[in-house]
């Protein structure tokens, strides 16, 4: 599946749930699933500026392949960070630099979405997108 | 007296507005407070006839707003029980008028050698102006310690009155553990000492009926938006003597008498503090806001707020996951508290998403905060238009909040 497809996929995923807390319910859900971060990699270089809460993200390039790892100290941004590593991480570089990110724009998932929150989950996607246009 | 607390809120229209199609319950009235119809009401009609410049104008409508003004002035003053109408300065809020002190202070009462003393438990507004004046000044910039309960250690702040004080910053109600300090002993403890106190009673308004007089404090400042008013308009009272004697601190029209290349001569209090276009519509909004709250009846309200707050302490101390801050003898309007499991942002959504508003973070009280070892927290701060009812809905919406949290 290329980068967009699974934006796509996951519009269509979110959009098929109930009402603003039930997304809110599978975000908590990914995020038990997601890996966090060890401790030795939670450091002030790691986060990334803008966010209310503290989100951590690593992003690699490997033979034309992005590698993201991400955490945060809150659940709901946590499962927000699954959903764009989902998208990004063994994504070609040149896919994600492409890609038109629009992801929030088309969900409606109240708050995470709202002006201030919006403006740190875009900067976390700025980190990824600005890893993928190195080089 | 029969209970009309619940039909109050008909005056509340934002009360009716639904919250990601659930009824809103508001618990964030610590933040900010909702506004009546009769406020809304009295700014749109001095807006729609009474609108020109305050003050020097002749014409009519200059002329309407500014005896408005005064008149929203004479209101507050005998709110808050003070002796003259000189004594209340209007400002944009607490925050503006605790810095038009700190800042008067820093320029001409504050040297090397001199403390401030500011407690824990102080919001930043209270906290900060304090710092930058002593940082400025070269006073030395103390805090009093609050102890594992939420409440006060007296015996070190009385230790710190001591030898060099020259003012106490003190919060007469927390806005994060809801503490109600004792701040007649206090004042009395701190003038014993020659020390002038600055009360902060942002969150104490609508909780206790104020007198200046009786309360002896040197300052006291306040906000408009926290008593059901609007936004940008706040109080700063000072006894006159000082307001007197302290330095004008922000410049320009209206504060001045003469004015040449070589020098300026001020007014005197309040509108040598009161520098450039006063917030006038802002203060006929304040002063609709009183006469409200007079019309409900002030102890009523404190009655009602006391019983909603101890409702929300017993239901929330019955959720095992839930731990609150402090347990202080008195409390009032607000309690904070961290979730088993939960992150106090995580919670704070979730909630929303029920249509519940309550704030989480730090409350711009990190010193406390750090106190108890975290830097964040959920705040529940119940209002008279509240219900016993939407406590119970909120305590159920933590305990599903906590199963989910369990789940992930």
């Amino acid at each position: 599946m290329t980068a967009a497809e699974k934006q796509d996929a996951i519009v269509e995923r979110i959009h098929a749930l109930g009402d603003c807390f039930e997304q809110y319910s599978y975000l908590l859900l990914l995020a038990g699933r997601h890996p966090s971060l060890p401790e030795a990699l939670r450091t002030e270089k790691n986060i990334v500026r803008g966010c209310q809460s503290l989100v951590w993200v690593i992003v690699r390039r490997e033979d034309g392949v992005l590698r993201v790892q991400a955490d945060s100290d809150t659940l709901i941004i946590k499962g927000v960070l699954s959903l764009l590593t989902e998208i990004a991480d063994g994504a070609p570089c040149a896919e994600i630099a492409a890609l038109p990110f629009d992801l929030f724009d088309r969900l409606d998932l109240g708050l995470v979405f709202e002006s201030t929150r919006l403006t740190g989950i875009r900067s976390i996607w700025d980190t990824i997108r600005a890893a993928a246009l190195e080089g | 007296m029969k209970n009309e607390f619940p039909l109050l809120r008909e005056d509340f229209p934002i009360l009716n507005e639904p919250i990601h199609g659930h009824p809103l319950v508001y618990l964030d009235n610590a933040a900010t407070t909702q506004m009546p119809r009769a406020v809304a009401r009295a700014m749109g009609e001095q807006l729609f006839t009474a609108n020109g410049n305050v003050h020097r104008g002749l014409h009519t409508l200059s002329l309407r707003a500014t005896s408005a003004l005064e008149r929203a002035r004479e209101t507050v003053r005998t709110f808050l029980g003070a002796e003259t109408a000189e004594e209340i300065v209007f400002t944009s809020g607490t925050t503006a008028s605790v810095n038009r002190i700190a800042d008067a202070f820093a320029a001409g009462e504050l040297g090397p050698g001199d403390r401030v003393i500011a407690t824990e438990m102080e919001h930043h507004s209270n906290f900060v102006p304090w710092q930058q004046a002593c940082l400025r000044s070269g006073a030395e910039f103390v805090t009093a310690p609050v102890l594992g309960n939420g409440e006060l250690d007296l015996p070190r702040l009385t230790a710190l009155l001591d030898g060099g004080a020259r003012l106490l910053a003190l919060t007469w109600v927390s806005n994060v553990t809801g503490t109600v300090n004792p701040v007649r002993e206090l004042i009395r403890l701190a003038h014993e000492k020659g020390v002038p106190v600055f009360l902060d009673a942002a969150q104490a308004m609508r909780h206790f009926r104020v007198d200046v007089r009786e309360l002896d404090c040197d300052f006291l400042a306040f906000s408009g938006h926290k008593l059901m008013g609007p936004t940008g308009i706040g109080v700063l009272y000072g006894k006159i003597d000082w307001l007197e004697r302290l330095p004008a601190v922000t410049f320009g029209g209206g504060m001045v008498e003469h004015v040449s290349p070589e020098s300026s001569r001020f007014d005197k209090p309040p509108l040598k503090f009161e520098a450039g276009t006063p917030n006038y519509i802002g203060a006929v909004g304040l002063a609709a806001a009183m006469d409200y709250l007079n019309g409900i009846g002030l102890d009523r309200i404190a009655a009602r707020e006391r019983s909603l707050i101890e409702t929300c302490e017993e239901l929330l101390r019955a959720i095992p996951q839930v731990h609150i801050l402090g347990s202080p003898g008195e409390r009032a309007g607000a309690l904070s508290f961290v979730m088993d499991g939960t992150h106090p942002a995580d919670a704070a959504l979730l909630l929303d998403s029920l249509g519940f508003a309550v704030r989480s973070g730090h409350l711009c009280a990190q010193p406390l905060l750090r106190r108890f070892g975290l830097d964040a927290v959920v705040r529940v701060s119940p209002a008279f238009y509240n219900t016993p009812e939407e406590l119970e809905a909120l305590a159920r919406a933590l305990e599903r909040i906590i199963t989910l949290g369990k789940r992930a």
